[in-house]
C-alpha cells in the first residue's frame, strides 16, 4: 500500500510538472502581452516598459521557470496582474463556489442515475427501459451549456423562482439557488452514469452466480442489491470518476452562462488578460483536483472489489480495460 | 419502425426548441421605432437639465437608501492611478475629489483647491487648497498630499520608473507653500490642457493600501470588494461639500456581460445600468427610465496607410464615399450614434469641427477605383471579437463594400492577440476599433494621427497635420487652438486617413424611483448626485 501510494504521488509530480511547463509554453505561444492589456490602447510607452519590467515579462523562458518554481516552492503562486492581488487569494474566494457546484452536480448524477440504471435494467428491452434510456440519450445529445439556457427560459418563465445567485455549499439556500446550474451539468451526464450501470447490471444478470443465487431461492431484491448491484459498482466507479473531472471542467462553462463567481470566470477572465500567474495557479488547482479524484477512484474500487490488486498499478489498469472492452464487445453481443 | 418514431421524436422536439427560441428573439427586436422615440425625449430632458448647469434637480430629493448598479467588467486595481480599465474608473470614482470638477457641460469648477491660476503661457499653474476636508481615514488634507498625489501619478517619486498618468509626464516640479497653502505645479512645456488633467485624484501622503482599500475625500467610503462579486461603498457623512450625498449604501454588481444583466434587469434587481443597447429597452420600459449621452468614444473603420492598397490615397477616397455611416449607426448602435466625417467627436465641445460633410457616393467611389485601375479589390478587416459592436460594424462595412465591387473578410481575433498584432505590431490591412478619450483633451484622441506618436497605429504621416498638431500644443490662445484642431480634422478628412464611422451613444437604465443621474463627457458613475423621488 505505502509503495502504490508513493508510486501515485510520484505520478502525480510529474503530471503536474508536465501542465506547469505546457502552460508556460502556451503562454510563450499565444499573442498578447499583459502590460498592454491592463493599461490599454491610451497608455504611454514608458508606461508599458515599466510594466513589463515590473512583471518581467520580458525575461527569458528558462529564468521565468525558476523564478516560478522557487515561489511555488515556497507555497506562493503569485500576484495576479489583471487584478493586483495575491493569486491564492483570488482561487480561495472562488473555489468554494466551483467546488459546491461540482458536488452537488455529482450528487444529483448519482440520485438520478442509480434509480433509473436499476429500473431500467429491471427488465431490458421493456417499454420502462426504452423510455429511460431515450429520455436520458437525448439529454446527453445537449450540451451543457445550451441546457443552462433551456433550464433558464424554462424557469424564468414559468416563475418557479428558482435564481442563480452567489454563494456556496454552507451558504442557507444554496440548494435551490444553485439547483439550475448544478442540473445542467448534471443531466447530460446522469445518461452516461446511467447507462454504465445498466449495462453492467445487465452483465452481471447473465453470470453463474446470480443463477445460483437465484438457485438458492434468494428474493429478487436481495440479489440485485446485494450481488448484482455490488459487482457492477466497479466499472461504474470508474466511469464517476471520469464524469466527475468532466463535473469540474463543466462548471467552468457553466459558471459562465450563470454569472457565478468561481474559478471557471475566474479562469476566463486570467486568460483574456493574459495574467499567467492566475491561469497557472487555477490549472495546477484544476489539475491536482483531477489527479485525486482518480486516486480516490482506485481506492475506492479495491475496497469494493479486492480482487483489484492495488500493489500492481499495471496489472489493475490493464484489468480494467479488459473489463471495459470486454463490456463493449458484450454489448454489441446483447444488441445482437 | 420503432427506429423511425424515435428519429420523428427527436425532430420534434428540436423542432419545437428552435420554434421557442425564436419566438423569444423576435419580441425582443420589434417596435425599435418606438424605442428611439422615447429616448429622443429623455435627450431633450437631459440636455434642460445641462443647460441650468447645476447638480440639483427639480423633484425634492429624498435622503437615503440604497442603490444596486450593474456594472459588466471585473475591476483591476482600486488605486486611482494604477486603475486602468474604464470600469474600474468609473466606479472608484465617487471615492475621491480632484482640485477641479469636470462638470456635466464641459467645463471645470473649483474643488479640492479653493482657486486656480495659471501663467500667460501654460507653464505654471497654482491651486489655492481647501482647508478643513478629511480623509475618509479622519486625517485632514494637507499641501503635502497634494504635493505627493501629484508627484506619484506624475511619476516624480524616487521608486518609480514612469508617469503613473501619461498625461502628467509634462510636469518639471511640484511645490507646496503650507503657509499660502498653495501649491504651483511647473510644467516642461506649455500645455493648455492641463488643468483638465486635475481632476486627478487626490490621495493622503505615504498611505500603501490604495489598491485593495482606497481612501479619498469622496462623497462615498469604500466598505468591501469581493472579486467577481461586488464592490459596496457608504455615504461620507463628513463629506466637505455643503451638503453629503443623498444615497447610504451603493453596490456595483458584477455581471460578466451586458445581455446577461438584461435578465436581472427585468427581475428589477439592478436600480442602475449604465451599459444598456436599445434594442433591449422595449423589454424594460415599465421598470426604467433611460438615459442617453455621448460616449467617449470615436469608432474608426482604421487603415493601415503602410500597406497597399490603403497606401493610396485614391483608395482610402473611394473607401470613404462608400460607406453609409447612417445606415450602419441605425443597424450597429439601433440609431444611438452620430456620425463622424473625423477623428474627433462632440463630446469634445468646440473642438469638434461641425463643418465637415459627409462623402457619401459609392456610384462615384466605384468609379473611382476603376480608373486608378483596381479590379476586384480584396481587403481584410481584422476586429477584436471581445467587442460586439465592432464585430457587426465590420459585417455592415463588407455588405457595402459589396455594393463598390470590393471584397472584404471579416476576421475576429481576441482583445489581447489585437492589441499586440494590430495596435501593436501594426500588422493588419484595416481593422475597427474606438478610441476612447479620458479626458476632455483634444490632443488625447488626435495624438493617434500624430506621425511621431507611438500610437500611431494606423500609420498616417502627414507633415502638415504633425505642424498644426505641434502647435496646438502650446498654443494658449483658446480660440486658436480651436481654430487648430479644427483644421486637423479637416486634413483628417480631406486625406482620407481613414473611415471616420461615429461617436456611438450610451444609454443608462434608471428605475423610476431614482432621480438625479447625471452624465458626464468624462465617463463615470456619479453617485452623488442620484437620490430616491
Amino acid at each position: 500500500m505505502a509503495r502504490y501510494i508513493l508510486q501515485k504521488a510520484g505520478q502525480m509530480l510529474i503530471t503536474l510538472l508536465l501542465i506547469v511547463f505546457i502552460v508556460f509554453i502556451m503562454f510563450e505561444l499565444i499573442p498578447g502581452n499583459p502590460a498592454r492589456i491592463m493599461l490599454g490602447m491610451n497608455a504611454s510607452q514608458e508606461q508599458i516598459t515599466a510594466l513589463e519590467l515590473e512583471l518581467g515579462i520580458n525575461e527569458p523562458l528558462p529564468l521565468k521557470i525558476k523564478n516560478y518554481f522557487a515561489g511555488l516552492i515556497q507555497g506562493d503562486l503569485g500576484r495576479s496582474i489583471r487584478f493586483d492581488k495575491p493569486v491564492g487569494e483570488l482561487i480561495g474566494a472562488a473555489a468554494p463556489t466551483t467546488f459546491s457546484l461540482a458536488i452537488y452536480a455529482f450528487i444529483l448524477i448519482i440520485v438520478l442515475s442509480v434509480p433509473l440504471a436499476l429500473l431500467a435494467a429491471r427488465k431490458q428491452g421493456s417499454f420502462f427501459d426504452n423510455s429511460i434510456r431515450f429520455v436520458t440519450e437525448t439529454t446527453l445529445a445537449i450540451p451543457p451549456f445550451f441546457m443552462a439556457i433551456i433550464l433558464m427560459l424554462i424557469f424564468r418563465t414559468t416563475q418557479l423562482g428558482l435564481s442563480s445567485g452567489q454563494g456556496n455549499l454552507a451558504s442557507p439556500g444554496f440548494l435551490r439557488q444553485f439547483l439550475m446550474p448544478a442540473l445542467a451539468i448534471a443531466l447530460s451526464r446522469v445518461a452516461m452514469a446511467m447507462e454504465f450501470l445498466r449495462d453492467a447490471i445487465i452483465e452481471q444478470k447473465r453470470m453463474f452466480y446470480t443463477r445460483a443465487a437465484v438457485g438458492k431461492g434468494a428474493t429478487k431484491s436481495r440479489i440485485l442489491f446485494f450481488h448484482i448491484f455490488r459487482n457492477s459498482l466497479v466499472p461504474f466507479v470508474t466511469v464517476l470518476g471520469l464524469i466527475l473531472a468532466e463535473v469540474f471542467g463543466g462548471s467552468i462553462i457553466i459558471e459562465q452562462v450563470f454569472l457565478l463567481p468561481g474559478l471557471g470566470r475566474l479562469l476566463v477572465t486570467a486568460v483574456e488578460a493574459r495574467d499567467f500567474p492566475l491561469t497557472q495557479g487555477i490549472i495546477i488547482l484544476i489539475a491536482i483536483v483531477v489527479i485525486v479524484v482518480n486516486f480516490l477512484v482506485d481506492l475506492i474500487n479495491q475496497f469494493i472489489d479486492p480482487r483489484i490488486r492495488l500493489s500492481d498499478v499495471k496489472s489493475e489498469k490493464s484489468n480494467l480495460w479488459t473489463q471495459l472492452s470486454y463490456k463493449l464487445k458484450f454489448r454489441k453481443d446483447i444488441k445482437r | 419502425m420503432a427506429k423511425h418514431k424515435k428519429i420523428m421524436q427527436k425532430v420534434l422536439i428540436i423542432l419545437s426548441l428552435v420554434l421557442f427560441l425564436t419566438a423569444c428573439g423576435k419580441k425582443d427586436a420589434e417596435k425599435d421605432t418606438k424605442n428611439t422615440e422615447q429616448t429622443d425625449q429623455i435627450v431633450s430632458e437631459d440636455d434642460a437639465k445641462k443647460d441650468d448647469g447645476s447638480l440639483e434637480e427639480q423633484a425634492e430629493p429624498q435622503q437615503g437608501g440604497s442603490v444596486i448598479v450593474g456594472i459588466t467588467q471585473e475591476l483591476d486595481s482600486l488605486d486611482p492611478y494604477l486603475a486602468a480599465a474604464a470600469g474600474t474608473k468609473e466606479v472608484i470614482y465617487n471615492f475621491f475629489d480632484g482640485l477641479v470638477k469636470l462638470m456635466p457641460d464641459g467645463t471645470f469648477e473649483p474643488a479640492l483647491a479653493e482657486s486656480f491660476n495659471f501663467s500667460d503661457d501654460a507653464t505654471e499653474f497654482t491651486f489655492k487648497i481647501r482647508t478643513g476636508v478629511k480623509f475618509h481615514n479622519d486625517t485632514e488634507l494637507t499641501i503635502d498630499d497634494v504635493v505627493y498625489s501629484l508627484q506619484r501619478a506624475a511619476g516624480m517619486l524616487p521608486d518609480s520608473k514612469a508617469a503613473l498618468i501619461p498625461q502628467l509626464a509634462i510636469i518639471e516640479s511640484v511645490s507646496g507653500d503650507a503657509e499660502a497653502g498653495t501649491v504651483t505645479v511647473k510644467l516642461k512645456e506649455s500645455d493648455a490642457d492641463f488643468i483638465t488633467y486635475m481632476t486627478l485624484a487626490i490621495i493622503p501622503q505615504d498611505y500603501t493600501e490604495q489598491a485593495q482599500k482606497p481612501i479619498g475625500t469622496g462623497p462615498f467610503i469604500f466598505t468591501e470588494y469581493k472579486t467577481q462579486q461586488h464592490l459596496k461603498m457608504k455615504r461620507n457623512a463628513d463629506y466637505w461639500r455643503d451638503r453629503t450625498a443623498y444615497l447610504d449604501e451603493v453596490t456595483f454588481m458584477i455581471v460578466s456581460d451586458a445581455d446577461a444583466a438584461i435578465m436581472d434587469l427585468q427581475e428589477g434587481n439592478f436600480d442602475i445600468f449604465p451599459y444598456l443597447t436599445m434594442d433591449k429597452a422595449e423589454l424594460l420600459k415599465d421598470k426604467y427610465d433611460f438615459i442617453a449621452a455621448d460616449s467617449n468614444m470615436v469608432q474608426i473603420w482604421g487603415l493601415n496607410n503602410q500597406r497597399a492598397p490603403f497606401d493610396d490615397p485614391v483608395v482610402r477616397k473611394a473607401l470613404n464615399m462608400a460607406v453609409d455611416k447612417q445606415m450602419l449607426i441605425d443597424a450597429v448602435t439601433f440609431g444611438e450614434g452620430r456620425a463622424l466625417e473625423s477623428g474627433m467627436a462632440p463630446p469634445m465641445q468646440d473642438y469638434y469641427n461641425a463643418d465637415l460633410a459627409s462623402q457619401y457616393n459609392p456610384e462615384e467611389a466605384k468609379k473611382m477605383l476603376e480608373e486608378a485601375g483596381y479590379q476586384d479589390l480584396k481587403i481584410e478587416i481584422t476586429v477584436p471579437g471581445d467587442y460586439v459592436i465592432h464585430v457587426q460594424t465590420a459585417e455592415v462595412l463588407a455588405a457595402q463594400l459589396e455594393q463598390i465591387g470590393v471584397t472584404a473578410e471579416v476576421k475576429t481575433v481576441d482583445w489581447g492577440t489585437w492589441l499586440s498584432d494590430v495596435y501593436m505590431g501594426r500588422n493588419y490591412d484595416s481593422t475597427v476599433i474606438a478610441l476612447t478619450f479620458d479626458y476632455v483633451a483634444p490632443a488625447t484622441v488626435l495624438r493617434h494621427y500624430y506621425s511621431k506618436s507611438d500610437n500611431n497605429f494606423i500609420n498616417f504621416v502627414n507633415t502638415e497635420f504633425d505642424e498644426l498638431y505641434e502647435s496646438a500644443l502650446s498654443e494658449t490662445d483658446h480660440a486658436k487652438r480651436v481654430e487648430l484642431y479644427h483644421q486637423m480634422q479637416k486634413i483628417l478628412q480631406d486625406d482620407a486617413a481613414s473611415v471616420f464611422l461615429q461617436n456611438p451613444g450610451t444609454q443608462t437604465a434608471v428605475i423610476k424611483t431614482l432621480g438625479g443621474y447625471t452624465t458626464y463627457p468624462q465617463y463615470v458613475q456619479d453617485m452623488y448626485t442620484v437620490y430616491y423621488k
